[in-house]
């Protein structure tokens, strides 16, 4: 409430009761705004902006700076203003004032600092600058904005990324630690099969050399029942060389013996015998065969008696194969064709031994089984 | 003159394949000139054959007659001839083919020329 009233004397240029005293301010019917003088070309609305009033009824002028003049106190009756709800919005203005003066004597102004929308600061009771920089800082602002949605957007695609990243290493890190557990386990298992493999192999080597050990030390004759082929060979070579056949077994059986082997079986003289007739048609068909494949070859004879018989002995020279090298080379033989009686020393008598004796080796090669495989290589198992 | 698989082997064979002999005696020496004999006999019938086997019947049938005919002439006339037994009379005839096959060799080896009578 304000109280300004001075005794008779109300100036509410706006016609309004004001005072809440029911007083007619002004009852002695004095305008205090003269006519003519046009204080308040508003029509009662002194102030649009509620700034200013002028009670002296001088003009005014809002617009122009300076509203008093004269120099005079416009409430010389201690009247106490009190202003209030004084409400100044600029937005977007740039106001300079400067220059301005204001001389208030005994008027107490009841000021406050008033915050304005911009973040200005209204001095009173000296020069006041408005410095409206709100386009820019508007403009600021709404950079500020701009770069702190942008900073946003890269702090969250950052934070984002860096998650992501940071996932898809832990997953890395995950799965190369899968992998370096897997492989030091396949590297375990690799070196224990590597170990058992080098034993087992040691194991296999000694229980092969064992077994070798073995064999060698048991020597067998017949193999599923039948004389093997060096069984063979040895009984003929043994009767060549003058044993007698009813003594081979037991030779075979001491040397072996003497030698640290077991001999499994045992061998006959009948036997033996047929072994050594095997060995004669063997060597008449090997003959038959020589002769058949020789190029050229000569005879040799010669003869001798003994108790009034004629015994005559026959040997052909040829080329023949080597049976110990693989490249079919050929080498100088000398074949026993056998020791013969004849009848008597005549020339007739020796051309027919000849004869007998050839016809004989090639009859037996023949119809030997060699020789019919040679003929029909079909018949070959 | 090589013999090789697929024919049975003969005697004939073996001796025209032989090119010598070893003795130390005078009665293998004989031995030796028997068996050159019977090497010679050899070569002609191994020639002999391989003739007869390139000639035709025809020619066949004729030096066949012809030696039949010298077989009777041989034997005195074919009275005489078909008075003889039957086993001398094939024993004539294995000789008369013989002879036939060893007159058909000479002459082959004789055309032969001296580094073809060497080999044999």
């Amino acid at each position: 409430m304000i109280v300004w009233n001075p005794p008779g004397i109300a100036w509410n240029p706006c016609g309004n009761v004001w005072n809440p005293l029911g007083i007619a301010w002004n009852p002695p019917g004095i305008a205090w705004n003269p006519p003519g003088i046009a204080w308040n070309p508003y029509g009662n609305v002194w102030n649009p902006y509620k700034n200013v009033w002028n009670p002296h009824g001088n003009a005014w002028n809002p617009y122009g700076n300076v509203w008093n003049p004269h120099g005079n106190a416009w409430n010389p009756y201690g009247i106490h203003l009190e202003l209030h709800g004084i409400h100044m919005e600029m937005y977007g203005i740039h106001l300079e004032l400067h220059g301005i003066h204001m001389e208030m004597y005994g008027i107490h102004v009841n000021s406050w600092n008033r915050t304005i929308p911009c973040g200005f600061h209204l001095e009173c009771g000296g020069t006041v600058k408005y410095w409206d920089s709100a386009a820019t800082i508007t403009k600021l602002l709404k950079v500020n904005e701009h770069l702190q949605t942008k900073l946003s957007q890269s702090v969250t695609t950052w934070s984002s990324q860096t998650k992501a990243l940071t996932e898809a290493a832990q997953s890395k890190l995950l799965s190369s630690d899968t992998r370096l557990k897997e492989a030091q386990k396949e590297v375990s298992k690799l070196r224990k099969a590597f170990h058992q493999a080098i034993q087992t192999k040691e194991h296999a080597v000694e229980t092969a050399k064992a077994k070798v050990i073995q064999e060698k030390s048991v020597h067998h004759l017949s193999h599923k029942g039948v004389f093997t082929q060096k069984t063979h060979n040895l009984v003929r070579f043994l009767f060549q060389a003058g044993c007698s056949a009813n003594r081979i077994n037991e030779i075979i059986t001491a040397v072996l013996k003497s030698a640290g082997i077991t001999v499994v079986g045992s061998i006959s003289h009948t036997s033996v015998a047929r072994i050594i007739r095997e060995g004669y048609f063997a060597a008449q068909i090997q003959l038959g065969h020589e002769m058949k494949m020789a190029e050229t070859m000569t005879f040799s004879a010669d003869g001798t008696g003994h108790r009034s018989i004629n015994y005559n002995s026959q040997h052909a020279h040829m080329l023949v194969e080597d049976y110990g090298s693989s490249d079919g080379r050929k080498t100088r033989a000398t074949r026993f064709l056998g020791i013969k009686p004849f009848r008597d020393g005549s020339s007739k008598e020796a051309i027919a031994d000849w004869q007998t004796t050839i016809i004989e080796s090639l009859d037996l090669y023949n119809r030997s089984p060699f020789e019919a495989v040679r003929r029909n290589p079909d018949w070959a198992c | 003159m090589k013999q090789s698989g697929g024919t049975l082997i003969g005697l004939v064979d073996i001796l025209i394949k032989l090119t010598g002999m070893d003795t130390d005696c005078a009665k293998e020496k004989k031995d030796a000139y028997e068996m050159e004999d019977l090497k010679k006999w050899a070569v002609n019938q191994h020639l002999g054959e391989e003739a007869i086997l390139e000639k035709s019947l025809q020619e066949i049938y004729g030096l066949q007659m012809d030696a039949q005919r010298k077989m009777t002439q041989a034997a005195g006339g074919q009275q005489k001839w078909e008075a003889l037994p039957e086993a001398t009379k094939g024993e004539k005839r294995a000789k008369m083919v013989e002879n036939v096959g060893q007159e058909l060799g000479k002459g082959v080896f004789e055309l032969l020329d001296p580094h073809e009578k060497h080999l044999f």
